[in-house]
């Protein structure tokens, strides 16, 4: 489903060079749900730009088959701010031209938890939780089949986030989606995800599985941190 | 000695023809020098009343309470919407917060003038971005804040507010996107700010087992009341049963389980 | 599910969102009194405008050299001009001609500013460049220089008024919509757009135009006040709206000879130029707090 091969990431700005990501590779199966931890700015963002094409790697190359969406890690500014929740899920299907059937925005409300009476609420009106629900929801209305998610949880309250995640795995199991999953919270990547990317400083510093994590069977001594540090 | 004392504080907003109430009967003590921390469902009113303290409401919404005194001395309900110069706070959304068209040098030195303090403005700034673990200072002071990662936007507030060197921090969220290694060293790094300048400080947080080990004392707020409230390394062990339906919540990394259980909200009465 | 709290009545189609969205508006807008009032006063403005000829109480035209610098009395309230027309209903009537050099204006420079300001800012690199190179150019000009060039070869009249004050004012828009596209253009929710395969129009269109629409009217209300002193200036100076079509400022220039004698003849035109001024002004600053990003976002 996706194939990465050694992406490099230069900023370039005032001949001051940056190298943000090097040599990134990994390759993702379709209906995987594939999980990068690492330190902060070390590039995970980076990696999810590159395959959304917001940001062009200076070498490498990839292999993306299908459609994207893209859950921001903050549900603030996702969302356009004059457009209700309904037009905000028919927006995909508008840009494309195709029939705007309002039953199944109601059904795409519903299967992301959400009721009929959101159709005609405005982004402002929802608390951080709901908003994460309707960008997931847009993804779902897409018919997307890459889902790139961001921090998707950081900002909300643990009783939320277990259903975010609850609701990720269940859509996921029914609309066979695959998923890559950005964040700082290991006890969430070894929840949603098998297969966990570990970066720091811009590379790729240990490929392991989620089980291996929670046995503690891990090869690099950053990740052994990691793991003893977080809560 | 108290550093704040509110007693009965209600936030509401005119809605239409209705009033909401964001924040209700709530009073508060913070002694000097605690370290505060603040747990609650999303939207339960914690950024409100963090922003009354300091003394940003927004226009739309009014306070009441019953008595509010700051370092000892009573604030009448017209002072307290103005903006009390002792306090600082880190913002929830600190990419947002940041001014998008000014280098992160610009804005901590921004905060270095706003105290009076103008020599060597450059060695400070990259001094307070080593502070917040900040790698290659040089280059992120140079940098707008469109080029940072999210990370590092929460440590250049951080930054930017413990050069104001307040009598009170509140921060709101303040490592939501830090590994756990960064983490530790920020909140370590304020804790041991707090003790040496006699700062206190209100940690606004969803990571239960974080409050639990850096602060004090917590309270749990549950639709714009406080539920409960307790020291904070009896967190895990607190009767109420929304705080218990919350540590419930947490995924946990040495249990592995198909679902995660869930909240159930209607079992909780106020 | 999520309930929140804090949520109001459920709105039922689009039509009622949009009525609640307009009515919290209004209700900030609102709040700022002096802002208020001023609307009230240019609603009222625009209504005396519309019914003008019922409302003024003589023919605003009508010379009547016997009639000659009356002071202001029961007949003629204002008093009457060096020509014996009634003051006041040259005032009421030249109303209008000062929202037609409004509109007309508005018509002229904002579509043009706004198109370029938002294509320079989305486009950025090399269209940017030129575009905001373009603009700096028109910005340059002298205004009143351009006038006169004008007056020179068309005329001195409305037309050459309004031409040459668009042809500088365009810019002011341009400069803003491009300052408020590069921040949207950043925003998520555009990203968000352009991966589900928006063309850069759909973008501009549906996304960059309406959110830069509100700082560009506040500022157009600001600039209105800027545009009727201009518009009074160049009347004061005989090179704008001709005679015998009341303009505020072509008034107050006729009434200057006699100034220190028959001070209503200037004084009343003067008046009304600075209160509307002042009004719009107030206006520009009651929107200023809706559109505050903090409120919409
Ligand atoms: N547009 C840009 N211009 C210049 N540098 C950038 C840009 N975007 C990111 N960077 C730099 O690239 C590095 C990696 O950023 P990235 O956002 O990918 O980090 P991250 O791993 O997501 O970190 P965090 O967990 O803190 O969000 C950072 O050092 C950042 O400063
Ligand atoms: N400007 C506003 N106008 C109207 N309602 C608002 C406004 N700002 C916040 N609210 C409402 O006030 C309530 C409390 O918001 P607050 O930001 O304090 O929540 P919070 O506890 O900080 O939540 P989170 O953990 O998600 O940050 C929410 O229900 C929100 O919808
Ligand atoms: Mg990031
Ligand atoms: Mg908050």
């Amino acid at each position: 489903m996706i194939h990465a091969e050694n992406l490099s990431v230069i900023f370039e700005k005032k001949g001051q060079k940056f190298q943000a990501l090097s040599d990134v590779s990994f390759d993702v199966k379709k209906g995987e749900s594939f999980g990068i931890i690492g330190e902060s700015g070390s590039g995970k963002t980076t990696i999810l730009n590159v395959l959304s094409g917001m940001v062009s790697q200076n070498s490498g190359a990839f292999k993306l088959n299908g459609t994207l969406q893209y859950v921001f890690q903050d549900p603030y500014s996702a969302l356009h701010p004059y457009h209700t929740i309904g037009r905000i899920l028919e927006e995909p299907l508008k840009i494309r031209k195709k029939i705007v059937d309002k039953s199944l925005i109601i059904q795409c409300l519903k299967n992301v938890g959400l009721g009929e009476e959101y159709y005609f609420r405005y982004p402002h009106e929802l608390s951080g939780g709901q908003r994460q629900r309707v960008v997931i929801g847009r993804a779902l209305v897409m018919q997307a089949d890459v889902l790139l998610l961001d921090e998707p949880t950081s900002a909300l309250d643990v009783s939320v986030q277990a259903e975010i995640l609850n609701l990720l795995k269940d859509l996921q199991e029914k609309y066979k989606f695959t998923m890559i999953l950005v964040t700082h919270d290991l006890p969430v990547v070894a929840f949603m995800c098998n297969d966990i990317l570990v970066m720091r400083q811009g590379k790729v510093i240990e490929r392991i599985t989620s089980t291996n994590l929670r046995r503690g069977m891990i090869k690099n001594s950053y990740t052994k941190e990691l793991v003893d540090l977080s809560f | 000695m108290n550093i704040i004392d509110l007693k009965n504080f209600t936030l509401s907003i005119a809605q239409q023809e209705k009033t909401n109430l964001i924040v209700q009967g709530v009073s508060l003590s913070i002694q000097n020098g605690e370290i505060l921390g603040v747990v609650g469902e999303s939207g339960s009113g914690k950024t409100m009343l963090m922003r009354f303290l300091l003394g940003v409401m927004p226009q739309n919404m009014t306070a009441s309470f019953d008595s509010f005194s700051f370092l000892g001395s009573l604030i009448s309900l017209e002072e307290s919407k103005n903006v009390r110069s002792d306090i600082a706070m880190v913002l929830q959304d600190p990419k947002t917060s940041l001014n998008p068209v000014l280098t992160v040098e610009d804005q901590i030195k921004e905060a270095f003038i706003l105290k009076g303090d103008k020599d060597n403005l450059d060695e400070k700034v990259l001094k307070t971005l080593q502070e917040v673990s900040i790698q290659d200072p040089l280059r992120v002071a140079k940098s707008y804040p469109f080029e940072l990662s999210g990370g590092m936007g929460q440590r250049v507030m951080i930054a930017m507010m413990l050069a104001l060197k307040p009598k009170l921090l509140i921060a709101d969220e303040p490592t939501s996107s830090l590994d756990a290694h960064v983490q530790r060293q920020i909140l370590d790094l304020l804790r041991d700010t707090a003790k040496k300048n006699g700062m206190t400080l209100i940690i606004v947080s969803h990571d239960l087992p974080l409050i639990s080990a850096y602060c004090h004392r917590v309270i749990v707020m549950y639709k714009g009341h406080i539920v409960d409230s307790c020291k904070a390394q009896d967190l895990s062990k607190s009767k109420h049963p929304y705080t218990k339906g919350l540590l419930r919540c947490l995924p946990k990394l040495n249990d592995p389980r198909k679902r995660l259980s869930i909240l159930k909200r209607e079992e909780i009465d106020l | 599910m999520i309930k929140n709290s804090t949520m109001t009545e459920i709105p039922k189609s689009s039509y009622d969102a949009q009525k609640k969205k307009i009515y919290r508006n209004w209700i900030v807008f609102s709040s700022n009194k002096i802002s208020l009032w001023s609307f009230y006063f240019l609603v009222l403005l625009i209504l005396v405008a519309s019914f003008a000829s019922f409302i003024a109480p003589h023919d605003p035209a009508n010379v009547d050299l016997s009639l000659r610098l009356q002071e202001p009395s029961s007949v003629y309230l204002l008093g009457t001009d060096e020509l014996g027309r009634d003051i006041l209903s040259r005032l009421i009537f030249g109303v209008r001609t000062t929202i037609y050099i409004v509109v007309l204006i508005i018509f002229f420079t904002v579509p043009l500013g706004v198109a370029i300001g938002i294509i320079a800012g989305y486009g950025g690199k090399w269209i940017d460049r030129i575009l905001m190179r373009l603009t700096d150019i028109f910005l340059a000009l002298p205004r009143l220089i351009l006038a006169l060039a004008f007056v020179a070869a068309m005329g001195p009249g409305l037309l050459s008024l309004v031409v040459a004050i668009s042809l500088t004012a365009w810019t002011s828009y341009a400069r803003i919509a491009r300052s408020e596209t590069i921040l949207i253009r950043k925003e998520n929710f555009v990203k968000a757009a352009q991966l589900q395969g928006a063309k850069p129009f759909y973008i501009l269109r549906h996304y960059v135009l309406p959110l830069c629409l509100p700082s560009v009217i506040v500022r157009l209300t600001y600039d209105m006040a800027g545009v009727i002193l201009m518009a009074a200036g160049f009347g004061f100076l005989g090179l704008g709206v001709q005679p015998p079509v009341p303009e505020w400022g072509t008034m107050v220039a006729s009434g200057q000879p006699y100034l220190l004698d028959h001070w209503w003849v200037s004084t009343a035109p003067g008046f009304a130029i600075f209160i509307t001024s002042l009004a719009l002004n107030f206006v520009g600053d009651g929107l200023r707090d809706v559109i505050d990003p903090r409120q919409n976002y």
